[in-house]
């Protein structure tokens, strides 16, 4: 007789699968989302430790005595022009730049990223920040 | 007279309860798949448009001279393209704004890839199709390298 056993009972949590796989598609999306954020805040720091390098030297000081020093004042203020250059300036949450040695530069770049799809979930954030940071030092040769 | 209990589920009443359940289902999954598997195509060709700018402005500013920089700098930003699983042809590499090729000069280099976007019930998609996915990049050429024209004083 038709509709006595359990048979094709299942069928009715397709469509509740179906949800449970676009929700799993849109949580990948977004962590995917935030390893490009991540890639990209780590290509904008090691550029800028590669460009402060030579750029924020201290050229009185080189004249002055033939070493060379480079200036944590000017290493900042160059490093906060050139990040706001970049592709990245609109969604720079933090930059800092740290002069550790006399001829080496550290940036550590914080960058916000901003979910797509997780906004729809309640309880989910909005967004997050992700942090990279490069050392660059200036070697003669 | 008597009356005679039947037991559930023993007719055809209400089965088609509930059955709507399923082609909508069907159609939200099929829609919101198409919009994901859009949406990833443009994360993917971002990530290989931003490795290539990225390779191409390094390539630029390591090069001995202008035409050898803007030659380095095409074909590293193609080689990642194709690196990346695309294909390398389809990529447009340009300079942005006046390009030179001396000490302290900042060199910008835009890398873009056309994805086909797919216009979508119910959402839209996104927008006209194809989908440009741009990524740029931006260096400077090292003022305290030998070979290379023009003065290192006011880099900054």
């Amino acid at each position: 007789m038709r509709l006595n056993g359990r048979r094709g009972s299942a069928l009715m949590l397709v469509p509740a699968g179906f949800l449970v796989m676009l929700l799993l598609g849109s949580i990948a999306f977004d962590l995917s989302l935030l390893f490009l954020r991540q890639r990209q805040a780590s290509s904008l720091a090691a550029d800028l430790a590669n460009d402060l390098a030579t750029l924020a030297l201290d050229e009185d000081h080189l004249r002055a005595s033939g070493e060379y020093v480079l200036d944590p004042e000017a290493a900042a203020a160059i490093g906060r022009d050139l990040a706001l250059r970049s592709d990245l300036s609109d969604r720079l949450a933090d930059l800092e730049v740290a002069v550790v040695d006399e001829a080496e530069v550290q940036v550590t770049a914080t960058v916000r990223v901003e979910y797509v799809f997780a906004k729809a979930i309640p309880g989910a954030g909005e967004g997050t920040e992700v942090t990279a940071t490069a050392t660059a030092r200036a070697v003669a040769g | 007279m008597t009356l005679r209990r039947r037991g559930r589920l023993q007719g055809d009443r209400g089965q088609v309860g509930g059955i709507e359940a399923l082609p909508f289902g069907l159609l939200v999954f099929v829609v919101g798949g198409l919009l994901l598997a859009n949406a990833w195509a443009v994360v993917d060709a971002k990530l290989a448009t931003d490795a290539a700018a990225r390779e191409a402005t390094r390539a630029f500013v390591e090069a001995p001279d202008l035409a050898a920089a803007l030659e380095a700098a095409d074909a590293a930003a193609r080689q990642s393209v194709n690196a990346h699983g695309r294909d390398g042809d389809r990529a447009e590499v340009a300079p942005i704004g006046p390009v030179g090729f001396a000490r302290c000069e900042r060199v910008t280099i835009e890398v873009a890839y056309d994805i086909p976007a797919i216009t979508l019930p119910l959402v839209g998609g996104w927008g006209s199709s194809p989908f440009p996915v741009r990524s740029r990049h931006s260096e400077v050429v090292d003022p305290f390298r030998s070979g290379v024209p023009g003065e290192a004083g006011g880099c900054a």
